[in-house]
C-alpha cells in the first residue's frame, strides 16, 4: 500500500523559533487521520507544508509519494481547506466553481453543482454574504470537485455552529465512504474526531507525539488504578504516559503491548480523548480522587 | 486561469474603460474642432494669424486637464492594480484557495501579471494615443514637446510609466504584503522614480548638443548684485526652435567662469549705479535698470564679452522620439526586473 503522508526529520522554523521538527512519519493511504495537538503545536504548518504553501526548513516529506505542490498535477491530487476557508469575498459562488472548473483537470462539475443544489445555497451570491457555515461547505465543495486523492481539512469545523458542523461533517463522511480517498483533518473537537476517523496523528510542542490507527490505540492505552506504589516496577512492556500520585492512591495511563495480570490494579478502557488528553499532559479523566501531582512524560 | 486573472480584475476594469471611453469621446468632437482651427491658421494671412494662432493655443483649456490625468493615470494603475494583486490574496488569505487548485503558483501569477497589464497597457495606451492626437495642432505652434511638463504626457512613455508601476505595485505588494503599505510605498516610490529620471537621467540619455552664443544682453544675460559685488547669472535661451535646454555657462575659452572679482573690474561703472542689497537705490532685485545705468550694463557686456561666451547645451526637437524610445526602454527594463523580483519572491519566499 502507497502512503498518503511520508516525512523523515522534517521540520519548519519562523526565524529562530521551530514550528514543526524532526517529524518522521508515515501514514498510509485511505485512512481518515485526526490531527491533533493544542493551540500552536504545529498543525497548521504540517497541513500547509502538505499542499506545499510552505517549504521544509530540514528534512524531507512526500505527500501521495510526491513532493508537495511539485507541479501542477500533483497539486491537482490534493484538496485542500485552509483555516477559516478563505473565499473570494466580491466574487458569487458560481464564480467560485467556474474557478475551480478552469483550474483543476479533473473538475467535477456535475458533482459541485448537485452539492450546491443540497446546501440549498443560490449560485448568484456573493461569497463575502455566506454564513462561516455556507463558506466552509463552499470551501469543502471547491475542495472535493476537484477529485483529490488526498483531502487535507484545517480546523474546518472550528468556526461552525453544532449544526452546520453536523452537516459538514455528513458530508464528508459520506464522501469519504463513496470515494474512498485519504483525509487528514485538524481539530480542537476531539468529540468530532472520534466519530470520523480511523487513524490519530498527535502533534506536541513542535513534535510528532503519536502517529497510529485508533482502534490500535484504544487497544493499546489503558487506565490503570490502584494503592500507591512506585511504577518504576511495572513490566518491560508496559510505558507510562500519564500518572498521578495520592497519598494513598496511584493513577496512570499506559501502553501495553499484552495483558495487565497484576491484580492490584483496577483497569479500565480509553476513549479516544482520554489518550489524546494524556498524551497532551492534561491526564485521563475522573480519576478516583483530586490529582496532586500531575507529571507529563 | 486567464479568466479567473480577467474576474479578479474585471470591475475596475470596466471602471476604467467607461471614462475612458467619455474621455476619448470629448478628445474625438473637440480634436476634431481643434485641428479645424488649426487648418483655418495656416490658411491664414496679415493681421488675422495672431487671433487664428490664439484660437489654436487658447481652446480647450478644461480638456488639457486630460494631460495632467495622463501624469496621474500610471501611478493609479501600481496603486489600485499593482499594489493589491499579491498583497490582497495574502491579506485575505484566499492565497491557500488559490494556490491549492491545480495550478502552479508560478502560472497563476504569470497570467494575472498578464492579464492586468494588458488591461493597464491599453487603458494608458489609448488614452495617451487619443490626448497626443488631440495635442497635435498645439504642439506644433507651441513646439515644446521635449518640455519636461509635456514630455511625460505624449507619445509611448505614460505606458512605460503604468506598466513600470504596476510592476513596482506588484512587487512591493508581494515582499510587504500588506495592501494599504504597498500603495503607500508605490506611490512614493514611483514619484521619485519618475523625478530623478526626469532630472537627472533624461538630460544625459543622449549627450546633448552644444552652443556657443557671444554674451548678448538681448539672450537674457542677468547680472546678480550681491553684497560681494557682482554676479553674472545665465539665464537665457538663445533661439532653438523646440530645443530642451538643459545646461547654460558662461565661460571662457578655457573653460573657467568668471570670477566675481573679475566681473567687478570689467563692470566697475556698473558697480558704481548699484549699490549693494538692502541700501537702497536702482537695479537690484529685478527692477528695470534706465538711463546711466543701462549704459553701463551694455558696456559691461562688451567688456565681458571680449573674454568669455555662453555656452547653451541642449537636446533639439529632433530627438522626441529617440528620447521617448530610450526612457520607455528604461522603464520597461525596470518594470521586467520587478516581475523577476515579484516571481522569485512568490516562488520562493512566500513559503
Amino acid at each position: 500500500m502507497s502512503s498518503a503522508l511520508t516525512a523523515a526529520g522534517l521540520g519548519k522554523r519562523y526565524g529562530r523559533k521551530w514550528a514543526l521538527r524532526g517529524c518522521t512519519v508515515e501514514i498510509p493511504d485511505g485512512h481518515v487521520v485526526g490531527l491533533v495537538g493544542p493551540n500552536g503545536a504545529g498543525k497548521s504548518t504540517l497541513l500547509n507544508l502538505m499542499v506545499g504553501l510552505l517549504a521544509p526548513s530540514e528534512g524531507s516529506l512526500e505527500v501521495l509519494g510526491r513532493r508537495p505542490a511539485a507541479d501542477a498535477e500533483q497539486l491537482g491530487r490534493v484538496g485542500f481547506l485552509a483555516q477559516d476557508a478563505p473565499v473570494y469575498g466580491s466574487m458569487s459562488i458560481a464564480d467560485h466553481l467556474r474557478f475551480g472548473a478552469h483550474l483543476n483537470p479533473r473538475w467535477d462539475a456535475g458533482f459541485a453543482q448537485e452539492r450546491l443544489d443540497a446546501l440549498d445555497l443560490d449560485p448568484k451570491q456573493r461569497a463575502g454574504r455566506l454564513s462561516g457555515g455556507q463558506r466552509a461547505q463552499l470551501a469543502l465543495t471547491m475542495a472535493l470537485a476537484k477529485r483529490p486523492q488526498l483531502l487535507l481539512l484545517d480546523e474546518p469545523v472550528a468556526a461552525l455552529d453544532p449544526l452546520a458542523r453536523r452537516d459538514f461533517l455528513a458530508t464528508l463522511t459520506s464522501y469519504v465512504a463513496e470515494h474512498g480517498i485519504s483525509v487528514v483533518m485538524s481539530s480542537h473537537l476531539l468529540a468530532d474526531l472520534e466519530r470520523v476517523c480511523d487513524y490519530l496523528l498527535l502533534v506536541s510542542a513542535a513534535q510528532v507525539q503519536l502517529a497510529d490507527e485508533v482502534e490500535e490505540l484504544l487497544a493499546h492505552h489503558r487506565r490503570i488504578s490502584g494503592p500507591r506504589r512506585d511504577l518504576s516496577t511495572l513490566p518491560a512492556d508496559q510505558q507510562v504516559i500519564w500518572q498521578s500520585h495520592t497519598e494513598r492512591q496511584t493513577t496512570a495511563v499506559i501502553h501495553l503491548e499484552g495483558a495487565i495480570h497484576d491484580p492490584a490494579w483496577q483497569v479500565d478502557e480509553l476513549s479516544l480523548e482520554d489518550v489524546v488528553l494524556a498524551y497532551m499532559g492534561g491526564g485521563a479523566q475522573a480519576p478516583p480522587s483530586r490529582p496532586l501531582l500531575g507529571v507529563a512524560r | 486561469m486567464t479568466w479567473m486573472s480577467w474576474r479578479q480584475v474585471r470591475s475596475g476594469a470596466f471602471a476604467a474603460f467607461g471614462i475612458l471611453v467619455a474621455i476619448v469621446v470629448t478628445l474625438g468632437f473637440t480634436g476634431v474642432h481643434l485641428s479645424n482651427l488649426y487648418a483655418d491658421y495656416r490658411s491664414c494671412s496679415g493681421f488675422t494669424c495672431g487671433s487664428s494662432f490664439n484660437a489654436v493655443t487658447r481652446s480647450y483649456h478644461h480638456v488639457r486637464w486630460v494631460g495632467a490625468l495622463l501624469i496621474l493615470v500610471p501611478a493609479f494603475v501600481g496603486i489600485f492594480w499593482g499594489a493589491p494583486l499579491v498583497a490582497r490574496e495574502l491579506e485575505t488569505g484566499t492565497f491557500r484557495l488559490a494556490w491549492a487548485q491545480g495550478v502552479s503558483r508560478e502560472r497563476w501569477l504569470t497570467s494575472r501579471l498578464v492579464v492586468s497589464g494588458v488591461v493597464s497597457a491599453v487603458t494608458t495606451g489609448a488614452l495617451t494615443f487619443a490626448f497626443t492626437w488631440w495635442a497635435i495642432p498645439i504642439d506644433r505652434l507651441q513646439h515644446n514637446r521635449l518640455d519636461p511638463s509635456v514630455f511625460a504626457e505624449r507619445g509611448i512613455v505614460p505606458v512605460a510609466y503604468a506598466l513600470f508601476a504596476f510592476a513596482l505595485g506588484t512587487a512591493v505588494g508581494t515582499v510587504l504584503r500588506r495592501t494599504m503599505a504597498a500603495m503607500a510605498v508605490t506611490l512614493v516610490g514611483f514619484t521619485a522614480a519618475r523625478v530623478v529620471t526626469q532630472i537627472y537621467v533624461r538630460p544625459h540619455l543622449l549627450s546633448p548638443l552644444t552652443k556657443v552664443v557671444p554674451l548678448n544682453a538681448q539672450l537674457g544675460i542677468g547680472i546678480d548684485r550681491t553684497t560681494a559685488g557682482l554676479h553674472l547669472v545665465p539665464d537665457g535661451t538663445p533661439k532653438l526652435p523646440g530645443a530642451w535646454v538643459t545646461g547654460n555657462r558662461i565661460v571662457d575659452s578655457a573653460g573657467h567662469g568668471p570670477t566675481t572679482a573679475y566681473v567687478n573690474h570689467a563692470c566697475q561703472s556698473l558697480l558704481a549705479h548699484t549699490p549693494p542689497p538692502g541700501t537702497g537705490g536702482p537695479g537690484p532685485k529685478g527692477r528695470p535698470i534706465d538711463g546711466p545705468a543701462f549704459q553701463a550694463m551694455q558696456e559691461c557686456l562688451n567688456n565681458l564679452s571680449a573674454r568669455f561666451h555662453e555656452v547653451v547645451s541642449y537636446q533639439p526637437a529632433s530627438r522626441f522620439w529617440e528620447l521617448q524610445w530610450l526612457e520607455s526602454a528604461i522603464f520597461l527594463g525596470a518594470a521586467a526586473l520587478l516581475v523577476s523580483l515579484s516571481v522569485f519572491w512568490v516562488r520562493r519566499r512566500l513559503v
